[in-house]
C-alpha cells in the first residue's frame, strides 16, 4: 500500500466530513459554551480524549474548565455546561452522566455521529458528524459474518473477515475511522466561534497556555 | 478550634480500628484470585477511584500486567482476567455498568467497598466482595441533613447548613478524621503482602518494576 496514497485518502475524508457538519449546529454549541459559568467534559477512549482536547481549547481561551473523574472537579451546577463526546452517542456510562447533568440543571453539549442517540436526546445541543459512506462500508455491511449474540458489541471479541487482498487493501484507504480526526479539528473552529462570542482573542491562548511543563 | 495533636491519636484509632472489622477470609479470596488473574483492571471514581488505581500500581511493581480502565493503554477484557473495583457505596451507577460489562465477557469481578454487598448493585454484580466497615459513629448529637427524597443524588451539589456549634464541629472533625477511603489505601498493602506470597514475589521485586521513567 502506498503510504501517499492513504495520506491522501485520509486528508479527503476528513475534510469530506468537515463540509457535512451543519454550521448552525455549530453556532448554537458556541453559543451555549460562550454563556457557561464553567465547561465540564466527558467521554471514554478516543472520544474522550478529543472532548479533553475540547477542554483545553476552552480553558485556552479562559473558560474554567473540569474534566470528569479529575481529582479537581467540583459539583455541576445550573449555569454550567457539559461536553460529551461519543462516536455513537450510546455509551451508557456516559449517558448517565449526562443525565445528572441534566438533573442538577446543566446543558449538556453533544459532539456525536447521531442525535437520534441516547445521549443525543438528552443534549441541548447535538453536533453531528456525518459519517463518511465508503465502498469498503458496504462490502462491511455485506460480508461482516454475523455477530456473536452473547456480546452486545463486537469489541473484545476476534473475528476473521473473509476479504479478499484487494479487499483489505481498499480498507486501508476507505474504512480508516476518521470520526475523531474530524471531531478533533472541529474543536478548532468550537474555539474559534467560542473566541468570538466572548469577545476573546487570539493571543489569550498564550496568555493561558500552561506554563509549567 | 480543633486540638491537632488529637486529630492525628483519633486518625490512627480509626484506622486501626477499621481494619481490624475487615475479614481475614475475604482479604485471602481476592488475593488469591488477583495471583491467579492473567492480568488486572482497575476501575473507580473519585477518592475510591485514586485509591485502586494505587492498588493497581502495587500489583504492577510485583509483576502482574494493571490496567486502569479508561487508560489509553487498556485492552478489551477476558476470560481470566480480573476487575478490580474500589466504591464506598458500592452503588456507583457508572461503574455498576463496567463491572456487568466485564462478568459478561468473562472476566472476575472483586469489589472493596464500605457497605454491605447483598445490598449494593456492585456487590451483588461481584464474584468476591470485600467489606472495609464504616466506623459507628457514637457522636452528642443528630445531623440534619436534607430530606433524600428532596435532595437530589444524597444531597451533593446542594449548599446545607446543618446548624452546628463550633463544638459540635470539632468533635464531628475527630469522628470523621479518616474513615473508608483511608483504611482502605491501608488495605491495599495488605492484600499486595498476600499476593507477592500467593506467585512467590520478593521484597525486591518492587525495586526492579518500579517506574524508571519520572
Amino acid at each position: 500500500m502506498d503510504t501517499k496514497q492513504i495520506l491522501e485518502q485520509a486528508a479527503k475524508h476528513v475534510a469530506e466530513g468537515l463540509t457535512k457538519i451543519d454550521p448552525a449546529q455549530v453556532d448554537a454549541l458556541a453559543k451555549g459554551i460562550a454563556k457557561a459559568n464553567r465547561v465540564f467534559v466527558t467521554g471514554w477512549g478516543r472520544a474522550g480524549n478529543v472532548a479533553g482536547i475540547l477542554g483545553m481549547d476552552m480553558s485556552q481561551i479562559g473558560k474554567l474548565v473540569y474534566r470528569v473523574g479529575d481529582n479537581n472537579t467540583p459539583s455541576i451546577h445550573e449555569g454550567d455546561i457539559l461536553l460529551v463526546m461519543s462516536g455513537s452517542g450510546n455509551t451508557k456510562t456516559i449517558s448517565i452522566i449526562a443525565s445528572e447533568a441534566k438533573a442538577f440543571g446543566a446543558e449538556v453539549g453533544l459532539i456525536s455521529t447521531s442525535a437520534e442517540s441516547i445521549i443525543g436526546e438528552i443534549a441541548d445541543y447535538n453536533v453531528v458528524i456525518p459519517r463518511v459512506e465508503t465502498p469498503m462500508n458496504k462490502i462491511m455491511r455485506e460480508r461482516r459474518p454475523p455477530r456473536d449474540p452473547k456480546f452486545k458489541g463486537t469489541a473484545g471479541t476476534r473475528e476473521v473477515w473473509p476479504l479478499t487482498d484487494e479487499e483489505r487493501a481498499l480498507m486501508t484507504l476507505d474504512q480508516m475511522e476518521v470520526t475523531y480526526q474530524i471531531a478533533f479539528t472541529l474543536n478548532e473552529v468550537i474555539q474559534q466561534k467560542v473566541m468570538e462570542e466572548i469577545g476573546e482573542t487570539v493571543e489569550a491562548v498564550h496568555y493561558y497556555h500552561n506554563s509549567l511543563e | 478550634m480543633v486540638d491537632i495533636k488529637k486529630l492525628l491519636d483519633c486518625a490512627g484509632k480509626n484506622i486501626a480500628e477499621t481494619l481490624n472489622q475487615v475479614d481475614v477470609n475475604q482479604i485471602e479470596e481476592i488475593a488469591q484470585a488477583i495471583s491467579k488473574a492473567k492480568r488486572v483492571y482497575t476501575a473507580g471514581w473519585g477518592r475510591a477511584g485514586n485509591i485502586i488505581r494505587i492498588l493497581g500500581m502495587d500489583m504492577s511493581q510485583i509483576g502482574m500486567v494493571v490496567f486502569c480502565v479508561g487508560d489509553n493503554g487498556t485492552p478489551s477484557i477476558h476470560p481470566g482476567d480480573i476487575l478490580l473495583i474500589n466504591s464506598g457505596s458500592g452503588n456507583t451507577k457508572t461503574i455498576a455498568v463496567i463491572a456487568q460489562q466485564a462478568k459478561e465477557q468473562g472476566a472476575t469481578v472483586a469489589l472493596i467497598s464500605g457497605s454491605d454487598p447483598t445490598k449494593s448493585t456492585i456487590g451483588q454484580i461481584a464474584d468476591i466482595n470485600v467489606v472495609v466497615p464504616r466506623l459507628k459513629k457514637d457522636l452528642s448529637f443528630e445531623i440534619k441533613r436534607p430530606d433524600p427524597a428532596k435532595a437530589v443524588n444524597k444531597g451533593l451539589g446542594v449548599r446545607v447548613d446543618w446548624g452546628l456549634t463550633p463544638e459540635q464541629r470539632d468533635e464531628l472533625a475527630y469522628a470523621n478524621i479518616t474513615g473508608y477511603y483511608e483504611s482502605s489505601f491501608a488495605l491495599n498493602e495488605v492484600i499486595r503482602r498476600r499476593v507477592m506470597e500467593l506467585i512467590g514475589a520478593k521484597d525486591e521485586d518492587p525495586m526492579y518494576y518500579h517506574n524508571n521513567l519520572e
